[in-house]
């Protein structure tokens, strides 16, 4: 098991070291509290942890020492502002892409400075006059991005998405039924989507989401996935809720098991809402 | 010492993140659990009720669970934290950390116990139990004690586990049998054998059992008779003679224990009315037999018809005290079991939600003559000792010691108008009213009788009865020590303005004037003729910006025609003025209309001069009515907080209900808006959320009120629903109401998003509001 972080809704922004053995380190974020509410942990390339601030409309930025703090974002729908963030991911280039749940938007950054600002969806989805609702978010609420572009968990829309760049071209969308609460995503090295779906209590691969899911792993031990990080193609880390455990899944001989790494309620863990890899 | 004992039972609804999360679908922030432990917790600590005793059930959310250790560990030290699947973790006096053992101790009790630390993830996994049992006890009482047998101390040894000579007598048995969502949970019973002041025990169990689905009310009535059955199995291991023992089983049975027109439901009938059943033959629905509506015996009086039904949550009584037939000496009496108030709401302040299920405050004490409802002493008796009525005019006293806790209740017959105060004893013996269909919620005195001026003593206080019987409680709930008391009430006899009687809206008195001379004298100050008048008196209330037109209308009749009315009004701190006027006749009306706030006083006024005729009836109606949300505000009406209950939330996008429902309300009258809550967290529904809505706090309306919902984050093009709320008459016979009385019904409201025009389930959004409407204006606080 590699190093994680991990975002909770108790103990904030918590570090798991790879050795088991040594105790989690929890981050202190200014003015001196744990985050109340942080949501889309991810790993920019200067160290730095990025997590989306919901309770105080921000993304924020912090090393693993607690120094270097940064961030951007007040409440608002303009630019420069945010309302709920829920997904934080960086991409080529150190590009910052931010769910930005409550405007029903992505927001694309150069640095934590803010600078580059893009923006792009509306409020929407599927409906029965518009059944593509091109452009149109839900509740856009867990992001992953690669060089092909960034890909959007969409629950309130009951779909994924993937966007070649802010804009209406390269829209691809998975059709209605594919997914039913895409709470978390990660990507595999091959390029392969890895969908958890908290509703459906499984997982779902793919790759085009407008080509739809290619293959899915339902267990016992995968009952409520909330967060999820691909190691390697063959192996995935999934926190899940109702175990309170950290869950590895490999796949071997193209056979998916499980089994329970740890426990989150021993580390103090008792509300995950997104992990990340560290290197 | 005394021998008083009160517990708490209280289902606290802290589910927990994975519940919520796993369950609802939802990624919503679920942070309210510790902030709603902590009012909890601070509510308990503060009660003047000093309670001994808390079960607690739907403890899942760990963080509620160490808010709740960490607010009451002070206060409780005798406590049982976690019961779980592998067996029950944190007695607090268990200071060893081994792992589980079972023992037989002398007398063949078997037990299993577990102390210390445990859950390691292969415990865990072993199990499809995500949640433990939600149990948990915190007493001051100190838990009795059970040797360890020898051998079992020696087979531990062997291992090198040194356990105590003695451990708590304590117990937790997960049930066999569970079906849906509660099947991830390690739902049991608790068990643990307190020792009371006096050094006697009492076997306390309390137990969650198999929950209903909102729509399949009864649908696993044979899963809780399993476990029902199951508690009751451990309770005689525990116990031995269970009907003989002092038994106090509580907690969230999911046994709907109303009684409806038609009679009890089947479930609750098959286990507490049957004979071969132990929890009638041995064990007893502690409301029903020792309170309300009681058992018919000798000594014993049945209430009124339109008792107490005792709704605990939703529109069902849920949450129980069952106890013992018990010893036939010294047992305990259930002096008073009602909604805990003191821990579900506080000060006068919009009260923070706390859960969906009210609080049971059980309120025990060894037997006494007149110590409860049931065996209420009358007040007054005849000379044959028969229970007699107060005549107008008249009074009637009782004084009594009362020691440690300790209650004495009063019956009176008669229905009207009363003065009632303690002249001795106050402010440590504590009187208050009740009327037999709302034992949880003392009567409000319609007046202080500041407007008219006060009558021989400062403090008295004008109680309008609509019903009888009714009761008095007069108590010392300080444990300590005792206090003589004496109790006077005084009927009202509408003489003058200051012994006015009060009318309630709707309510036909049957009035009486004196025969023997006239009944009041004319004040020669003013321009009317008061002379052989009967005074009532009522408030002709509207809003005070003169925004709202009411009209009241009084009708008087009389067989022999002598009656007629005189209809006077006195702003705050000004004079009468005359709002109508009528002559005797065999049916006489008499209107007053007004848009501002005044004091009414009706003068049913005899003509003639031989002062014979003596009965009339008098009835006062008026076309307001008022919404009352927040029982806190000692003005209010409502018996209960006006709540919102969430059955579906509205449909998002091709029909997922991802997220929260971000509602708004709004309550207008005649198109102006009297009520707007903002959405805020307290707002954010999912599926059978309930939350309170205090802000609803008082709306006064002539034909009809709107409440409006607004989801502000609705995708689909239907994002408002509301419905009209009728006037009170209008409401009072109708299907809406669950319950109340002739001052003010509790009634159901259901809003629908965007209603489908077939009866399918494809509804989008379906809420139900619950308030009180009240042909009542608010008392004079």
């Amino acid at each position: 098991m590699p190093s994680l972080a991990l975002t909770d809704l108790r103990s904030g922004i918590v570090v798991l070291p790879a050795d088991a053995a040594q105790p989690p380190l929890k981050l202190v974020v200014p003015p001196g509290k744990v985050a109340s509410q942080p949501y889309g942990v991810a790993h920019l390339s200067d160290g730095r942890l990025a997590f989306a601030d919901r309770a105080n409309h921000r993304v924020v930025a912090i090393g693993l020492d607690g120094a270097d703090f940064a961030s951007f974002g007040t409440l608002g729908s303009g630019v420069g502002e945010l309302r709920f963030p829920s997904g934080v991911a960086t991409g080529p280039g150190d590009r910052i892409y931010v769910a930005d749940t409550g405007n029903h938007r992505i927001v694309a950054v150069d640095s934590m400075s803010a600078d580059g600002w893009e923006s792009y969806g509306i409020k929407g989805g599927p409906t029965g006059d518009d059944p593509l609702a091109i452009g149109r978010f839900a509740e856009p609420i867990a992001v992953v991005a690669d060089a092909a572009g960034v890909i959007v968990a969409d629950p309130g829309a009951a779909r994924v998405v993937r966007l070649s760049t802010l804009d209406d071209d390269g829209w691809s969308a998975t059709a209605a039924g594919e997914v039913r609460g895409p709470a978390a995503l990660a990507l595999r090295p091959n390029g392969a989507i890895v969908v958890a779906d908290l509703i459906a209590r499984q997982l779902a691969f793919l790759t085009t989401p407008s080509d739809g899911v290619t293959e899915t792993f339902a267990d016992p031990l995968l009952a409520g996935p909330m967060a999820v990080a691909a190691v390697s193609d063959e192996r995935l880390i999934v926190c899940v809720v109702p175990l309170g455990a950290l869950v590895v899944v490999d796949r071997s001989s193209g056979v998916w098991s499980t089994f329970a790494d740890r426990s989150l309620e021993k580390l103090g863990v008792r509300r995950p809402t997104s992990i990340c890899l560290l290197p | 010492m005394t021998t008083s004992l009160r517990v708490l039972t209280y289902n606290v609804q802290m589910r927990s993140w994975a519940m919520e999360v796993g369950a609802q679908g939802s990624l919503t922030p679920y942070t309210s659990v510790e902030k709603r432990a902590k009012t909890i917790a601070a509510r308990i600590l503060t009660s003047p009720q000093q309670y001994d005793v808390l079960c607690f059930q739907e403890v899942f959310d760990e963080d509620g669970r160490d808010a709740l250790v960490t607010a009451l560990e002070g206060a409780y030290p005798h406590s049982i934290r976690k019961s779980d699947a592998d067996g029950m973790a944190v007695v607090t006096e268990i200071a060893f950390g081994v792992a589980a053992f079972s023992a037989v101790v002398p007398g063949g009790a078997a037990l299993a116990i577990v102390a210390g630390a445990i859950g390691t993830l292969g415990l865990v996994f072993g199990t499809n139990k995500f949640e433990d049992s939600g149990l948990m006890l915190f007493s001051k009482l100190p838990f009795d004690n059970i040797p360890v047998p020898q051998d079992l101390r020696d087979a531990t040894e062997a291992r090198g586990i040194s356990l105590p000579a003695s451990i708590p007598a304590t117990a937790f048995e997960m049930f066999s049998e569970s079906g849906g969502d509660d099947a991830f949970a390690a739902k049991g019973v608790l068990y643990a054998r307190l020792l009371r002041g006096d050094g006697r025990p009492i076997h306390l169990l309390t137990s969650h059992t198999q929950a209903d689905t909102t729509a399949l009310v009864a649908a696993h009535a044979v899963t809780r008779r399993i476990q029902l059955e199951q508690a009751f199995n451990l309770l005689s291991k525990m116990a031995g003679n269970v009907r003989e023992s002092e038994v106090l089983l509580c907690g969230d049975l999911n046994v709907d224990g109303v009684k409806h027109r038609d009679g009890y439901g089947a479930e609750w009938t098959a286990l507490f009315d049957k004979a071969g059943s132990h929890f009638t033959e041995d064990l007893l629905d502690a409301w029903t037999r020792e309170q309300c509506p009681g058992e018919i015996a000798p000594g014993r009086t049945l209430l009124a018809e339109d008792f107490d039904r005792g709704i605990t949550a939703q529109v069902e009584r849920l949450d129980y005290a069952v106890r013992s037939r018990g010893p036939s000496t010294d047992r305990l009496l259930l002096q008073h079991m009602c909604i805990a108030y003191d821990v579900a709401t506080s000060g006068p302040a919009p009260t923070a939600y706390t859960s969906d299920h009210s609080p049971v405050r059980i309120d025990l004490d060894v037997d006494r003559p007149f110590a409860s409802v049931l065996t209420a002493e009358p007040l007054p008796v005849d000379a044959s000792g028969n229970a007699t009525s107060i005549r107008p005019g008249a009074d009637a006293t009782a004084s009594g010691l009362l020691v440690e806790g300790q209650m004495h209740w009063y019956r009176i017959q008669e229905r009207g108008a009363y003065n009632i105060q303690l002249t001795e004893g106050a402010p440590r013996v504590q009187l208050h009213v009740y009327t037999a269909d709302n034992l949880s919620a003392p009567v409000i005195p319609f007046t202080t009788l500041d407007d008219a001026g006060p009558l021989d003593n400062a403090g008295q206080t004008r109680f309008a009865l609509p019903t009888a019987p009714f009761y008095l409680r007069v108590s010392l709930p300080d444990r300590r020590g005792e206090a003589h008391y004496g109790l006077r009430v005084h009927r009202f006899g509408g003489t003058g303005p200051r012994d006015a009687i009060p009318l309630l809206r709707g309510i036909t008195e049957f009035g009486e004037a004196n025969t023997s001379g006239p009944h009041s004298n004319d004040d020669p100050s003013t321009p009317f003729n008061e002379f052989d008048s009967v005074w009532y008196i009522a408030a002709f209330d509207t809003e005070p910006d003169g925004s709202l037109h009411v009209t009241s209308t009084v009708l008087v009749s009389s067989e022999t025609r002598a009656f007629g009315v005189l209809v006077l009004g006195r702003a705050p701190g000004g004079g009468f003025e005359r709002m109508d006027e009528r002559r005797a006749d065999a049916e006489v009306t008499a209107t007053a209309s007004y848009d501002r706030p005044l004091t009414g006083y009706i003068l049913v006024r005899r003509e003639g001069r031989n002062f014979k005729a003596s009965t009339f009836q008098v009835t006062l109606r008026s076309d307001i009515s008022y919404l009352y949300g927040n029982p806190a505000n000692p003005a209010s009406h409502a018996g209960k907080l006006a709540q919102l209950f969430c059955r579906d939330e509205t449909n998002g996008t091709f029909g997922s209900e991802w997220g929260s429902d971000d509602i708004q309300v709004n309550v207008s009258v005649n198109g102006r808006t009297r009520v707007h809550i903002p959405n805020s967290d307290d707002l954010e529904f999912d599926d059978d959320a309930r939350r309170d809505l205090p802000q609803v706090d008082l709306v006064r309306y002539t034909g009809a009120a709107e409440f409006e919902l607004v989801e502000l984050d609705d995708l689909s093009p239907v994002d408002r629903a509301s419905v009209l709320i009728p006037s009170f008459d209008a409401l009072h016979s109708g299907d809406a109401a669950i319950e109340g009385n002739a001052s003010g019904i509790l009634v159901q409201f259901t809003v629908i998003f965007d209603p489908a025009d077939d009866e399918d389930d494809d509804d989008d959004g379906i809420y139900d509001l619950t308030v009180t409407v009240s042909p009542e204006p608010p008392r004079h606080a």
